[in-house]
C-alpha cells in the first residue's frame, strides 16, 4: 500500500458520512415541518417533539459539520449545554404560556 | 497547506506535532480558540433573544399564534434547506483541503474553492429569499410596529441576516484563499472561518421552528 492511500480512503469514508448527515438533516427538517402542520392543536407535546428534533439537528451539525467529535470535551459540553438550555427554556416558556 | 507545527492524522484531521497522539487524546479545536469564544458568545446572545421571544409569546399567545400563521412556511423551509446545504458544502470544502494536503487530488485542485463557492451560492439564495419574504410582508403593511411578534421577527431575522452577510464575505475570502492549488492555506484559518459559517446555520436551525412552527 502506498503511503497516503489509507488516509485518503478514510477521508472518502468521512465524506460519505458528511453526505449522509446532510440528507438526514434535510429529511428531519421535512419531518418536523410536517409534524407542525399536521399535528392537531398547539399542545406542549407538539412543541416538545419539534424542539427535540431541533436539538438533534443542532447536535448533528456540531458534531459532524463543526467537527466537535474530535474537539476537547469542555468545548463539546459547552456546545451541547447551550442546546439543552435553549431546548428547555423554549419548551418551559411554551408550557407556561 | 497545513501550517508549520501541525500534521494530519489518519482521518485527515489536523493535530499538533508536539507530543505524538496528544492531539487525539486532548482533542482538536477546529480553528483557533478565539473563534470559539466568538461562536459561543454569539450563541449565548441569541440564546437570550430566544428566551425573550419565548417570554413575550407566553405573555400574549393569541397574538403570537395568529401572527405566526401569516408567515410563509415555504420561505422558511427553503431557507433552512439552503443553509443546511451551505454548511454541507463548507464541511466538504474543509475536508477536500485536507485531502489535497494528504496528497490526494481532492477531486481536482480547485475542489475546495468550488465547494466554498457552492456554499456562497446557497447563502446568496437565502439572502434573496429573505429579501422576497421581507418585501412580501412590507407590501402587506406588516412592519416591526405591527405587533410584538413582528418586532421580534424583524429583529431576530435581521440580526441573523447581518451574520449571514458577514459569513458570505468570509466565504468570498475563502474562495479566493483556496482557489490557487499551489497556495498553502493555514488549516486554523480555514477551520475558524468554517466554524463561523456553521454558526449561521446553527442559529437558523433554532429560528426557523421558533418563528414558523411552534
Amino acid at each position: 500500500m502506498t503511503p497516503g492511500r489509507a488516509p485518503a480512503s478514510a477521508a472518502r469514508a468521512g465524506d460519505r458520512v458528511v453526505s449522509l448527515v446532510v440528507v438526514a438533516l434535510i429529511l428531519v427538517t421535512g419531518l418536523s415541518t410536517w409534524l407542525a402542520e399536521d399535528l392537531a392543536g398547539d399542545g406542549a407535546g407538539r412543541t416538545t417533539l419539534i424542539m427535540t428534533i431541533v436539538a438533534v439537528k443542532l447536535s448533528m451539525v456540531g458534531l459532524f459539520f463543526m467537527e466537535l467529535r474530535d474537539a476537547p470535551r469542555p468545548l463539546v459540553l459547552l456546545f451541547h449545554g447551550w442546546i439543552v438550555a435553549v431546548w428547555a427554556l423554549i419548551i418551559g416558556f411554551h408550557l407556561v404560556g | 497547506m497545513r501550517a508549520e507545527g501541525t500534521t494530519l492524522d489518519g482521518r485527515g484531521r489536523a493535530a499538533t506535532t508536539a507530543g505524538a497522539g496528544r492531539g487525539r487524546r486532548s482533542g482538536h479545536i477546529p480553528g483557533e480558540a478565539g473563534v470559539w469564544v466568538l461562536v459561543l458568545g454569539d450563541m449565548m446572545v441569541f440564546g437570550v433573544l430566544f428566551v425573550l421571544f419565548s417570554q413575550a409569546r407566553a405573555a400574549d399567545p393569541d397574538v403570537f399564534g395568529a401572527s405566526r400563521e401569516t408567515l410563509s412556511l415555504p420561505f422558511g423551509l427553503l431557507n433552512t434547506v439552503l443553509l443546511l446545504g451551505s454548511s454541507y458544502f463548507v464541511a466538504r470544502a474543509v475536508r477536500a483541503l485536507r485531502d489535497r494536503d494528504l496528497g490526494g487530488d481532492g477531486g481536482g485542485g480547485r475542489r475546495p474553492a468550488l465547494f466554498f463557492l457552492a456554499a456562497l451560492v446557497c447563502g446568496l439564495g437565502f439572502a434573496v429569499n429573505k429579501g422576497l419574504e421581507y418585501g412580501d410582508k412590507l407590501a402587506h403593511g406588516i412592519t416591526p410596529a405591527t405587533n410584538d411578534f413582528y418586532l421580534y421577527y424583524y429583529v431576530l431575522t435581521g440580526i441573523h441576516a447581518l451574520h449571514l452577510t458577514l459569513g458570505m464575505c468570509v466565504l468570498v475570502v475563502l474562495v479566493r484563499y483556496t482557489w490557487n492549488p499551489a497556495r498553502k492555506p493555514k488549516t486554523a484559518v480555514v477551520e475558524g472561518c468554517a466554524s463561523y459559517w456553521h454558526l449561521v446555520d446553527v442559529l437558523w436551525i433554532v429560528l426557523f421552528p421558533l418563528l414558523y412552527l411552534v
